[in-house]
């Protein structure tokens, strides 16, 4: 927080020109904070809280599942039980789903009406996964996308775009990239990245760890 | 069918959401959407509550 002054009432407001959004949400929460409705506590809970969820989780499960049959089974059928054997806070979740990427079948995430992301498992969605670009194209033009993160999909492979805008919530279980075999969990979460797990593109290759 | 949800219509406007709803995950056909520009065998899958469906005849 160095970007920030402190004034007559004790916390802290950004030195640079705020926007019109910006401005209100510190208003509203000057005032929260002046009726007593929360503290200055809460807002630092609350954003360790939101810090802690990372896609840093999602590349926990998968790596996990890549390494053990057994847990990929658990983590498919019971998602939220899988995170919760992995010290992962899922309970937050309404309903969570695994989509697992085969050789035919691949899947890829949306939400068109709005921002529906496994929070918990991701952190906070990607200013394009939000943009009104992504949710037209990701249902009309899935290849076309998937094309601008790098990926061709041959016309053999069938395409599943998910629109999560109900209850569920969904994570892409990508493939585990070739070349992995003598790797352990650790290493093998640093190729799974955020778009991997959205579905738009694959799991980083081997060659990227050396 | 994933089950049984409560309505977020309801819970939109402060409301219990109840009833419940039923859920539906329904897959289309990529190129019945949206034409032959589509590959063959893509499909969008969307949830979809009962009450938003209409029987097709």
């Amino acid at each position: 927080m160095s970007d920030v002054a402190s004034d007559a009432h004790g916390h802290d407001h950004p030195k640079h020109e705020l926007s019109y959004y910006a401005k209100r949400i510190y208003a509203i929460r000057d005032l929260l904070l002046e009726k007593g409705v929360i503290t200055d506590k809460d807002i630092q809970r609350q954003i360790e809280y939101q810090e802690a969820r990372s896609p840093a989780n999602g590349a926990k499960l998968v790596a996990r599942a890549w390494v053990d049959p057994a847990f990929k089974t658990r983590l498919i059928d019971d998602p939220k039980g899988a995170c919760a054997e992995m010290d992962i806070d899922a309970t937050s979740i309404n309903e969570f789903v695994v989509l697992e990427n085969t050789e035919k079948v691949r899947h890829m995430v949306v939400c068109t009406l709005c921002s529906c992301y496994p929070r918990p498992i991701l952190g906070r969605p990607p200013d394009w996964y939000k943009s009104l670009n992504y949710r037209q194209r990701a249902v009309n033009d899935p290849r076309g996308v998937m094309r601008e993160f790098g990926l061709v999909p041959s016309d053999d492979v069938e395409v599943r775009v998910h629109d999560s805008t109900a209850d569920m919530r969904y994570l892409v279980l990508p493939l585990r990239p070739e070349g992995t075999e003598g790797l352990g969990e650790e290493e093998l979460a640093k190729l799974v990245t955020r778009d991997s797990m959205i579905g738009v593109t694959d799991a980083l290759p081997a060659a990227t760890l050396k | 069918m994933y089950g049984e949800f409560l309505n977020p219509e309801s819970l939109a406007h402060g409301g219990d959401g109840l009833p419940k709803r039923i859920l539906y995950l329904v897959a289309f056909n990529q190129t019945d959407v949206w034409g032959a520009t589509q590959a063959p065998r893509d499909k969008v899958l969307v949830d979809i509550y009962e009450h938003w469906l209409d029987p097709a005849a």
